[in-house]
């Protein structure tokens, strides 16, 4: 055939269908009539009466659409929880980090007299030993705020740590 | 999903809001957008209640040509209004107006993503939204009436382009909504006859929407 030229059915409608074509007839007739097949022509027939004659929405559909819509998104509350969870996260991070960097501060100003307190034996004086944070705190963290206070009590603990290790390395308790 | 205790609460809650069709009085819709751009949900359900189903019948349905795709497009459009109706400006001419823009803005989005052929495409959605920023349409209902002629004009355009024989036969069995028989008996074929008919008829329409006959509608 020549592609240029249009398909016979296309110039001659009423021209005897191929085989292909009462299949093709068939399928559309039983799609037309079970909206569940899949079938472009059916879609588009459908395509065509919808524009044309518009259906009304369902109104009991079209009350659950507007109050789906207004109804606080799950993915919202998500969200928020997400939010207020990696907001405790963060705070314990940061204590958990301040609480280090507290302890190698002690380090660091330990070592100026670390001299003095050579002679001192260590076997008569024990130093505190370090332990976690946990015991700082026996109230559950709030979602959010209060990290400040918290910071500031584990660096209180610490330092009252420190002095007990400086006092107890002198020999002066 | 939507759990029924929701439902039935909104249900009650919206009973008896009629559609905007109804004569909306504009100062009374500003009052409603005051108070749903405040965050009053009861007033925005309201605004959505009365210009849904016009949304969904003269603008959604003949352009997406799916019951189904045109109740997701409204429903995103409520979640888009919803999101957005704290940048909504009253100028005086209700939010109708808004909501369309925002409804064929998700209609074109959905066409973009669709393969199969229907009678509107993204592009021609998209250019009728630009001829719109100059002569907004004001008034619901004359907006409506307008979005359903163009369909039936579309539709109308679309026939004549396809064989005559072919355009009756969706005229009969599609618009007119004969029985397979009757329109049979109309076109003086058998039922058989008419489902090739028919076949060809949609076949040859398809080719047209796919080509060059879109944009001359």
């Amino acid at each position: 055939m020549n592609p240029k030229s249009p398909p016979i059915a296309e110039t001659d409608p009423d021209a005897p269908p191929s085989e292909e074509e009462l299949r093709q007839a068939a399928e559309l007739r039983e799609a037309l009539a079970d909206p569940s097949r899949e079938n472009d022509s059916a879609a588009l027939a459908r395509a065509v009466v919808l524009a044309h004659s518009p259906r009304p929405l369902d109104d009991v559909l079209h009350r659950a659409l507007v109050a789906q819509a207004l109804a606080p998104r799950p993915g919202s509350v998500t969200n928020l929880s997400a939010v207020r969870a990696r907001r405790a996260r963060t705070g314990v991070l940061v204590a958990a980090v301040s609480s280090m960097a507290v302890a190698a501060a002690a380090l660091v100003f330990q070592q100026p007299s670390a001299a003095p307190v050579a002679q001192v034996e260590p076997e008569t004086t024990p130093p505190l030993r370090a332990r976690p944070t946990q015991a700082l705190f026996r109230e559950p963290f709030a979602a959010h705020g209060g990290e400040s206070a918290r910071i500031d009590r584990i660096a209180s603990a610490r330092a009252s740590d420190l002095r007990e290790n400086m006092f107890a390395r002198w020999d002066v308790r | 999903m939507l759990s029924p205790v929701v439902a039935d609460v909104w249900s009650t809650m919206l009973a008896g809001v009629g559609e905007a069709e109804t004569s909306r009085d504009l100062e009374s819709e500003r009052l409603a957008v005051v108070l749903a751009k405040q965050g009053d949900r009861t007033a925005l359900g309201e605004l959505l209640v009365a210009y849904g189903p016009t949304l969904y019948r003269s603008v959604l349905l003949p352009r997406l040509g799916s019951e189904a795709a045109a109740k997701d497009a409204l429903a995103e459009t409520y979640a888009k209004v919803v999101e957005r109706i704290g940048q909504f400006t009253w100028q005086g001419v209700g939010l109708y107006p808004w909501v369309r823009t925002v409804a064929l803005r998700v209609a074109i989005d959905m066409l973009r993503a669709r393969t199969r052929v229907v009678l509107w495409d993204a592009e021609d959605v998209a250019a009728e939204l630009d001829r719109e920023q100059e002569v907004a349409p004001a008034d619901q209902r004359l907006s409506a009436m307008r979005d359903e002629k163009a369909a039936r004009d579309k539709v109308a355009a679309a026939l004549l382009r396809i064989h005559p024989r072919y355009a009756r036969a969706i005229q009969v069995r599609l618009l007119d909504e004969e029985t397979r028989e009757e329109a049979a008996r109309i076109l003086e074929v058998t039922p058989a006859t008419f489902d090739v008919l028919l076949h060809r008829a949609l076949s040859a329409l398809r080719k047209d929407l796919a080509g060059h006959g879109r944009d001359t509608a």
